[in-house]
């Protein structure tokens, strides 16, 4: 075995030319292949930091009547099942061992009806925005107009969806009581000579029962996300009630108590009702009363001013719940303890990972995995290519030293382990240094902490900071890369090297 | 028992179209302790003839025994087995490693070899150099040394394993005379001394007054033996 090794060794050092090539060849390799592994891991755990951050929490819970699973991006546009009764869940979360923190929200699709055209479906989020803002870290920037207050009717209108909007129905959204800033005008809506205002969307929701219901709510605000806006700014989010009443749920109005009048109308029959109308026609009036009332209370309804009354989340319906986990918990402990907590208090929920509830928009980061895993194969195959040319030529170079060794004795391993020694003594030299030269770049990138708003970038970055990460995982990868490499590289040389014969040295004499 | 025994052997080999043959049918046997020489012009099939012997090429037809042994009956791991512990091999361009000492080079066939220890390895290195008198020279590397010094080395390696048999092809004709002949002299020497079998092959006919036998081949057939 040590004459193996020495005679490795010293070729290694015999043929400088070709060890530098090779060793060039490793180093840069594993130098990228490092580089790529750690944009990959930190795009990959930004990526998933920030949805988690900033748009999902650590977990949902939906009604255990839901069948998909991803509720936040589903395709569907099927309504979401309602949590029902929220109450005992909010019971059972204010106490919970594993919860830090919730927010109730209601999630569904909406038609945005438009007078000039077809119209286009919408993803809308319903939440009292002051505690959404809390709960995700103020995720949100604003880009024209105003946030939401407590209890405040309206809604925010992503930035990016206004420029959907526009392209599909001519109409630039702006927030109520806001001049258009021509600098945030989409191309298309810059070179629009008749450009249409409109402060105010009407939304066509589908109920569970499926009937349709329309609202009317004023824009608020435009917003974007702070980081991956151009995946996580889909949806718009609206106040709690008016979502509530767009998708035919449960709302606290719903809950108000009858007055005497409703409560009478309600439960009288249909002859005294037609009767009621008779007798006020006729002036005589047996029931007289409940034909005043009545009135009374269809104008009392018709005049009610709209107030932005605070409600009781408790009070109406919510179809999902996001959830953070206390800081000690990671994702997966978290989600089986709550699992547990579920199954023990019988709660009619069930706990959907984070990953599960973004559905397709899980794929992007896959997407963006792959892209890089494409470039980093590439580096993996010119590096093969070259190095298996390199390592062949340096073969054919050593016919007679070899195919002397095969005359005095020497067996086909033998020759196999002195190649595979000198590879092996290369790969961990040269692309030993290319991997600590790519965790030095690495650790210095991630300290500097480079930001950019640029929305593009972010994609790459995971984030809007381009934070590269190696853990040991990432490291042993690193490793098994260029153990591949070397080891495709010196299948062919190998194969080469195990064909010379006795006779071959002879020959070439 | 012959050493070598050779029996209607012949060797084609294919060239484009046509076929050379380089053995038409070699008769011949080998006794142990035996001194010979295959002498003949360039392309006689000298060489040719001394790889089969060498187990490093195989006869198209014909059978060659080494030991008693049926070389076309072995596999590639026998073959080099036989080569390693029966066979000793001087190269006309010497073909020692580049990368190893004197030394190392004579210890490489025994560092090949199964259960010998490091010291006997290293003894039996160091008195077969004693021998081909290149002592003063272990530590350094072939480059290093003149081309008589260089197959002194060769010699020593062929012999360090002990075989029953050395083959040289030509080891004197990259030489100057005087160092050729020192090396016959020294090949006689453990000839007549340990009573290895020496078969080489040469075109120089000076050589031949060093050879007990002598073969003559052309155009692949034994013509005097």
């Amino acid at each position: 075995m040590s004459l193996i090794f020495r005679l490795a060794w010293r070729n290694i050092f015999r043929h400088k030319g070709k060890t530098w090539v090779v060793g060039s060849i490793l180093f840069i390799g594993a130098f990228l292949m490092t580089l790529g592994n750690g944009l990959i891991s930190g795009m990959n755990e930004g990526f998933q930091a920030n949805i988690v951050r900033s748009f999902t929490g650590d977990a949902l819970l939906i009604s255990d009547q839901q069948e998909s699973e991803s509720v936040l991006a589903s395709m569907s546009g099927k309504t979401i099942e309602a949590i029902s009764p929220y109450d005992l869940l909010q019971k059972h979360l204010s106490q919970s061992d594993v919860v830090a923190a919730y927010l109730p929200a209601v999630a569904g699709y909406v038609w945005v009806l438009n007078e000039n055209g077809q119209p286009i479906d919408q993803y809308l989020l319903g939440v009292d925005f002051p505690a959404y803002q809390k709960f995700f870290n103020h995720s949100l920037n604003l880009v024209e107009g105003h946030f939401l207050g407590p209890g405040e009717k309206g809604v925010l209108v992503s930035a990016d969806l206004r420029e959907q909007l526009y392209d599909y129905m001519g109409l630039w959204i702006l927030p109520k009581g806001q001049a258009m800033v021509s600098s945030h005008l989409s191309e298309d809506a810059k070179k629009d000579k008749r450009l249409l205002e409109k402060r105010e969307i009407v939304y066509m929701g589908l109920s569970q029962k499926n009937s349709s219901v329309d609202i009317r709510v004023d824009v608020a605000g435009v917003f974007k996300f702070k980081a991956l806006n151009k995946i996580l700014g889909f949806y718009s989010i609206l106040d709690l009630n008016s979502l509530r009443e767009c998708l035919g749920y449960f709302t606290p109005e719903s809950n108000a108590p009858l007055t005497h009048a409703q409560k009478t109308l309600l439960t009288a029959s249909t002859n005294d009702i037609e009767s009621s109308f008779d007798a006020a026609t006729a002036g005589t009036s047996p029931s007289q009363d409940l034909s005043s009332s009545f009135s009374k209370s269809i104008s009392a309804l018709a005049t009610a001013p709209q107030k932005n009354k605070p409600t009781s989340h408790a009070a109406g319906t919510y179809n999902l719940v996001f959830v953070k986990f206390k800081p000690d918990l990671s994702e997966k402990v978290g989600i089986q303890r709550l699992r547990k907590e579920i199954t023990a208090a019988q709660l009619p929920v069930k706990v959907v990972p984070w990953s599960k509830a973004i559905g397709i928009l899980g794929q992007f980061s896959m997407i963006m995995k792959g892209a890089l895993l494409v470039v980093v194969s590439f580096i993996f195959f010119v590096a093969v290519m070259i190095m298996t040319n390199t390592l062949s030529m340096s073969i054919m170079e050593r016919v007679s030293e070899i195919g002397m060794m095969r005359a005095v004795g020497a067996r086909k391993s033998m020759i196999s382990g002195m190649l595979l020694s000198e590879i092996t003594a290369l790969a961990t030299f040269f692309g030993g240094a290319g991997i600590i030269a790519g965790v030095a770049f690495i650790t210095l990138f991630a300290s500097l902490h480079l930001g950019t708003s640029n929305e593009m970038l972010q994609l790459f970055f995971g984030g809007d900071s381009f934070q590269p990460r190696l853990g040991l995982s990432d490291f042993m990868t690193c490793i098994a890369q260029l153990a591949i490499v070397s080891g495709v590289a010196s299948i062919y040389p190998l194969f080469v090297a195990r064909k010379i014969s006795a006779l071959d040295a002879i020959v070439r004499d | 028992m012959h050493l070598v025994q050779i029996k209607e052997v012949t060797k084609i080999y294919p060239l484009g179209t046509t076929e050379v043959h380089a053995l038409r049918g070699i008769n011949l046997s080998i006794e142990h302790g035996a001194f010979m020489s295959i002498v003949g012009p360039s392309g006689s099939g000298k060489t040719t003839l001394l790889n089969m012997i060498g187990c490093i090429d195989q006869p198209s037809t014909g059978q060659i025994l080494i030991d008693g042994q049926d070389i076309s009956k072995l596999n590639d791991n026998q073959l080099t087995e036989l080569r390693l512990y029966t066979i000793g091999f001087i190269f006309q361009s010497f073909n020692l490693i580049p990368v190893l000492t004197v030394l190392e080079n004579v210890e490489f066939p025994l560092l090949l070899m199964k259960n010998l220890n490091r010291n006997e390895i290293r003894e039996r290195a160091l008195a077969i150099i004693e021998s081909v008198q290149i002592q003063d020279q272990i530590a350094h590397r072939p480059a290093e040394l003149s081309g008589g010094q260089r197959q002194r080395v060769a010699i020593a390696r062929a012999l360090v394993t002990n075989p029953k048999l050395v083959l040289a092809d030509e080891p004197t004709a990259n030489l100057d005379s005087e160092t050729g002949f020192a090396i016959l002299d020294l090949m006689k020497h453990l000839n007549q001394k340990n009573k290895t079998t020496f078969i080489f092959s040469t075109h120089d006919s000076d050589v031949l007054t060093y050879a007990k036998d002598v073969v003559k081949i052309r155009d692949g057939l034994v013509v005097q033996n």
